[in-house]
């Protein structure tokens, strides 16, 4: 009863990679899908399993990313997406067990309605806790103006979701340059005028540079939090109900509390 | 080729052709009017009349009454008035004009400096933010469009929620009055012309730079605009329009914005504003006519649905028109929606209910919003509210609201002229599915879509979930529990391949029981009183009492 895991880098091209190694493993030794299984890291090395590393390759995580899109659908692979960016350590399983599933249907499309299969459920739930948590970093992510004009916004994400950001943002502010800085992982996602969105990592924010503010910062900082202020009505007051929808741990990057 | 020509034919005429949708539609509405009272005297004389038909058949009645006066007294009027400076006016003009219209008025600068005083802008922004704070409707949501890269914003058709306030609601589009000036006195208005408010007005470049700025830095979705009345109703609009050309046009604003239509201004300075803004709204403020009578003399009913017909002709020829040519202009993309003040006046939830109904199916809404009464005034026509705005009565409303617009509930099947008024201590739901038990237990692997929505417990998304979900495997109380069925409440109204999850009895007291034992909602009272247990038709009797969440709290 051998069982293989293959332990991937957290990322999604990693992801895809580790997915691809271990098809190609399940189909040819004989051992099958249900004898592989796919980690991110090394939790706790456990008997009767050997583990193998896999390095990322773009080319094998491209096929695996023009089959996913032409069996499955845009809509399962950015599901999949998703549950890839999730900080869970069970999502690579997830991912390559779904995957499995829906390559095996004849309808690849309809994979995420299989609730009875734990992996794809798991997906899904996967894919609602980011989807949602992207939601909220769209809605409560602030910029400030720096001398240079540049809107900078700083954000510390539980899930790895500074990527699904950038195409509202660009779309949105185009005329705009926009840096928007991850702060737990040290990414950053940068816009130019009038030109693509752009993503780096391993980079430090030179505090010099990010606390040089314009002058009119402080000014509209001041304003929309007397805005904010102004608009609640007292005799409605109902501090849990403003705390189950915008929880504490967004708030010390935002300056209508800060 | 021929295709080609007969595009170009199009294009050219669309402005006839807009005259034309525009007549069209004003005629199917007059044989739809003439056709409904048509069948109300027929019904009303052939079948016997309930008492809830009574109700409902004068709430409809009145209603349409007021429709007929606003629109056969003005509309020959209207109509022609209209198509000659609609002649004037073409669409295309209308959005290539490079200026403003020579004839608008003086801006709020001008307007401010003649009462008096110049504030700053921190100053200016505090008034008018409080003076607008009652009003509820601000959701960002009904349009998803794309920036077009030469300007600054987009729109989310979901709407996104930048920030929440200290009471719990959502911020998420700036929301200011032009001016809290006004010329009327409705008697719950912070505003009113008898009340001594330091009064102060924008100008529209103060607006823009304000929503621009704000906007660039994600604080808020877009703009909310409403307006104190200066002068007149369409004074009043020409101001507010000035405001918004600039934004669109000047400073290239593609976010949302959300306008309140005064009701008693011009059609058509109503039409070129919604050529510019996402959604339009006209507040109904109070459910019956003679509750308006009574706390705001200067409106009336006839003026404040007036607007509101000729937005909802607005919204479907130009959906009409986009659908012959993509790049047609379009008016109030995001619906329409109306507000409603809870508790200022004496009707039962029932009447606020129908007319909530009433309103979606006649005037095709995208919103009702209920606005809890607030006591910012003392006058001895405002009821005194001891414990507060009424919220909990909002909340339901609100429930049932949602029931209406996505579960296929009816007003009557929810509410009737003996029971008048929601249970406090059970949503609607609930209630209306313990009061049909003959119904369930509904087996959740056969049942159609609109059966398994009326299940407590089940929402839209759970319901197509489990239709979707059982097309490939069977059932299980485990998968629907991965599906995110609310099973503590469900379990009584479920079965899975005919198996309930728990044995329980199918009893109106039993169930009640327990779903308010699950939401920690029963009132302390032993099981057993009298010698008999705690029976459902027992809580009916707290039904005549106002309930507040302070109240449930002490008895809790």
């Amino acid at each position: 009863m051998e069982i293989v895991v293959f332990l991937c880098e957290n990322s999604i091209e990693g992801i895809l990679t580790g997915v691809y190694d271990a098809w190609v493993e399940a189909l040819s030794s004989g051992l099958g899908h249900a004898r592989c299984r796919l980690q991110t890291e090394l939790l706790q090395p456990e008997l009767f399993c050997t583990y193998r590393e896999t390095a990322p390759d773009m080319e094998k995580a491209g096929k695996v990313i023009r089959t996913l899109r032409k069996r499955l659908g845009e809509e399962v692979y950015e599901c999949l997406c998703y549950a890839m960016a999730s900080r869970e350590p069970d999502k690579a399983e997830a991912v390559y067990k779904t995957i499995v599933a829906g390559l095996s249907m004849k309808q690849g499309y309809r994979v995420l309605d299989k609730v009875t299969d734990p992996y794809v459920a798991r997906c899904f739930d996967l894919k609602r806790n980011v989807g949602s948590e992207i939601h909220r970093e769209l809605e409560f992510l602030r910029f400030q103006e720096l001398q240079s004009g540049v809107l900078l916004a700083k954000i510390h994400p539980k899930n790895d979701v500074l990527m699904y950001l950038g195409p509202h943002f660009s779309d949105r502010l185009p005329l705009e340059n926009f840096l928007i800085y991850d702060m737990s992982r040290r990414k950053a996602l940068f816009h130019e005028k009038e030109k693509d969105w752009y993503m780096m990592e391993a980079l430090e924010l030179d505090a010099g540079m990010a606390g040089r503010i314009s002058t009119e910062e402080e000014y509209y900082q001041d304003l929309f939090r007397m805005f904010c202020h102004t608009i609640a009505i007292e005799s409605r007051e109902n501090r849990a109900l403003q705390r189950q929808f915008l929880p504490l741990y967004f708030r010390d990057v935002m300056p209508e509390f800060a | 080729m021929r295709r080609k020509n007969i595009c170009l034919i199009f294009i050219k005429n669309v402005d006839i052709i807009e005259h034309l949708f525009y007549y069209i539609s004003m005629e199917r509405e007059r044989e739809e009017l003439s056709e409904e009272k048509k069948t109300e005297y027929r019904t009303a004389g052939s079948t016997g009349e309930d008492a809830e038909e009574n109700v409902e058949s004068n709430i409809e009645e009145s209603i349409e009454e007021s429709i007929e006066e606003s629109i056969e007294g003005n509309i020959e009027g209207d109509a022609e008035e209209t198509a000659e400076r609609n002649a004037g006016y073409g669409c295309r003009e209308i959005e290539e004009r490079k200026e403003l219209p020579a004839a608008g008025p003086r801006s709020g600068e001008a307007l401010v400096k003649a009462e008096g005083g110049e504030l700053p802008v921190m100053e200016k922004l505090r008034i008018l933010t409080d003076a607008a704070k009652y009003d509820v409707a601000c959701t960002s949501s009904g349009v998803e469009r794309k920036g077009s890269g030469k300007g600054m914003g987009n729109t989310k058709l979901a709407g996104i929620c930048h920030s929440f306030s200290a009471d719990g609601r959502c911020i998420s589009l700036l929301k200011i009055l032009f001016t809290n000036y006004c010329i009327y006195d409705c008697k719950y208005c912070v505003n009113r012309i008898s009340n001594d408010v330091e009064r102060t007005a924008f100008t529209p470049e103060e607006i823009c730079s304000l929503t621009m700025n704000f906007y660039k830095r994600n604080y808020i979705e877009g703009l909310f605009l409403s307006s104190g009345i200066i002068k007149n109703p369409s004074y009043t609009m020409e101001l507010i329009y000035t405001a918004i050309w600039k934004l669109r046009n000047i400073y290239r604003f593609e976010g949302y914005i959300h306008v309140k239509a005064i009701p008693g201004a011009d059609a058509e300075i109503i039409y070129r504003l919604g050529l510019l803004a996402d959604r339009m709204s006209v507040n109904l403020e109070l459910p019956t006519a003679e509750g308006l009578r009574n706390l705001a003399p200067n409106k009336n009913r006839t003026t404040i649905l007036k607007p509101m017909r000729q937005i909802q002709n607005g919204i479907v020829s130009s959906k009409e028109e986009v659908a012959l040519y993509r790049h047609a202009p379009q008016f109030v993309p995001a619906g329409q929606s109306t507000q409603m003040i809870i508790g200022a006046t004496p009707e039962s939830d029932y009447q606020i209910v129908s007319v909530a109904e009433s309103l979606y199916q006649k005037f095709a809404l995208k919103r009702v919003f209920y606005s809890a009464f607030v006591r910012v005034n003392e006058d001895k026509s405002l009821p005194a509210l001891p414990g507060g705005p009424p919220l909990l009565r909002e909340h339901r409303l609100y429930q049932a609201d949602f029931l209406l617009r996505y579960y296929g509930f009816e007003a009557k099947e929810l509410l009737s002229e003996e029971r008048p008024n929601f249970n406090v201590l059970l949503d609607p739901k609930c209630d209306w599915a313990l009061r049909h038990l003959e119904l369930f237990p509904v087996e959740v692997n056969k049942a159609p879509y609109e059966v398994l929505l009326r299940v407590p417990g089940i929402g839209v998304k759970s319901a197509r979930r489990i239709v979707r979900g059982r097309r490939l495997s069977n059932l299980q109380f485990d998968d629907l529990k991965k599906i995110g069925v609310v099973l503590k409440r469900a379990l009584y109204f479920i079965c899975c391949n005919g198996k309930m999850m728990y044995r329980t009895k199918i009893e109106e007291d039993y169930i009640t029981r327990n779903l308010l034992d699950t939401d920690n909602k029963r009132p302390p009272q032993p099981d057993i009183i009298n010698g008999r247990e705690v029976t459902y038709k027992q809580l009916s009797l707290f039904d005549d009492v106002t309930w507040t969440r302070k109240k449930l709290a002490d008895i809790r």
